[in-house]
């Protein structure tokens, strides 16, 4: 058992950590934010993409242990206050990028992350973000669609 | 288990040298699947992550130093790798999707033994060498004597990848690297290509060095199909001469992502994808 500090969606947390927990388990099972979702469990589906340390990652491939102490992380949880999270889970709303929503949290997260690092992203773009995100409902046009508004509402 | 996240890397070769059962482990991408399936259970990781001096960059004398711990984002988007070992960057964007490159490490898809991995082909075709650090001794091996057979390399127990060495081609070389995958996205490869040449006047090979991947128990370069090539001038046919050349110089296997025959089809396929690439530099 080891203790970890966390920021988690600007919230300090302190959890105790048993051996090979992984960071999917720590977010849903000890701090109850069940918005990140399980999918695949070995980082095929893209449905538990979480944001550490400023870093699209995925949740069920990351050792909780091996995070240091004052790791920052963000989840789906923390979008709504954070002004481009906010505005990307409108854009989604509008949109309609959500069907049976199990693959939104993470769809959420790569859009936050590729919004970061370039804020008017090609088509061509958001796609290569999204490749690891898989969607078996929409067909992805409504959420590269609601990316796109995301980001031209910044503009 | 126990999990250790050293800082330095005396700290973390210390602690693989004196932990009994210590494993090294970076990105997990490939670890933590199998953990938690019950296929391996060591009894104390040592993480690397945290250790600043196994992401560096840098070139020296003609040679590119990259540190084992830089991930597939950074391999992909580094301005030196991309200008200087172009068949390195592509094999890394060519690997999982963004999420997966910004944890899975260099040094870890090297060390994974895997036939299919990804960066080994051009990192052989770039004629690379690993500096292998343990608490004890500092080793440099060319990448070719590290894989030993399928899964076996030669790694000893507290030594770890700490780095690789690429010399520098010349300005003018050409390095390209494809993969043949079941989507461009999350696939591992059926066949992957590199390739590395000097091409003289009258378009004449002075020099080619080809490398593959899932087409034998480990990586390899293409020997055959180079000496083949060296002094001859590269025309459409000569493509078709060396396609034919590199389909009977490898050994691929039927498995649960391709047959051996639908292999050796691709690797003639690629490799005149790569020998077109290379003419048309």
């Amino acid at each position: 058992m080891i203790r970890r500090t966390m920021v988690v969606n600007g919230r300090t947390e302190t959890v105790d950590i048993e051996p090979g927990l992984r960071l999917i388990d720590v977010l849903r099972d000890r701090l109850n934010l069940t918005g990140t979702k399980e999918g695949c469990g070995e980082g095929e589906c893209g449905s538990c993409s979480v944001i550490v340390d400023g870093t699209l990652v995925l949740a069920c491939l990351t050792l909780a242990e091996s995070l240091v102490d004052g790791t920052r992380i963000l989840t789906v949880e923390g979008l709504s206050n954070d002004a481009l999270g906010a505005r990307l889970q409108r854009a989604f709303l509008a949109c309609h990028a959500v069907q049976c929503g199990y693959c939104t949290p993470g769809m959420l997260l790569a859009a936050h992350a590729l919004l970061t690092e370039d804020p008017d992203p090609t088509s061509e773009r958001i796609v290569q973000a999204l490749s690891g995100n898989l969607c078996r409902c929409t067909g992805y046009a409504m959420i590269v669609e609601a990316i796109q508004a995301a980001s031209r509402e910044h503009g | 288990m126990r999990v250790h996240t050293p800082h330095d890397l005396p700290e973390a070769l210390e602690l693989l040298a004196s932990l009994p059962g210590a494993i090294p482990a970076a990105g997990t991408t490939d670890l933590l699947p199998r953990w938690h399936a019950g296929r391996t259970r060591p009894d104390h990781l040592v993480i690397l992550t945290h250790i600043p001096c196994l992401r560096r960059i840098s070139v020296e004398d003609d040679v590119l130093y990259l540190g084992a711990l830089l991930t597939h984002h950074l391999l992909a988007t580094s301005a030196f790798v991309t200008a200087h070992v172009p068949a390195l960057s592509a094999a890394a964007l060519s690997i999982g999707a963004p999420a997966i490159r910004n944890m899975g490490t260099m040094g870890g898809n090297i060390a994974n033994a895997s036939p299919a991995a990804d960066l080994p082909p051009p990192l052989l075709a770039h004629e690379t060498s690993l500096v292998l650090s343990s608490a004890s001794s500092v080793r440099i091996l060319p990448l070719h004597e590290f894989f030993l057979s399928y899964s076996k390399v030669d790694l000893q127990p507290g030594e770890i990848i700490s780095e690789v060495r690429i010399p520098l081609l010349p300005a003018h070389a050409r390095s390209f690297f494809f993969k043949l995958g079941t989507r461009k996205a999350q696939s591992i490869a059926k066949v992957s290509i590199a390739g590395t040449a000097l091409l003289g006047r009258g378009r004449v090979i002075e020099s080619i060095r080809l490398a593959a991947g899932s087409i034998a128990p480990i990586p390899l370069r293409l020997h055959g199909t180079e000496s083949a090539l060296i002094g001859r001038t590269l025309t459409i046919d000569l493509c078709d001469e060396a396609s034919r050349i590199a389909m009977a110089e490898v050994h691929p296997i039927d498995d649960v992502r391709s047959t051996a025959s639908y292999r050796r089809h691709a690797v003639g396929v690629l490799v005149h994808r790569l020998l077109t690439a290379i003419e048309r530099g």
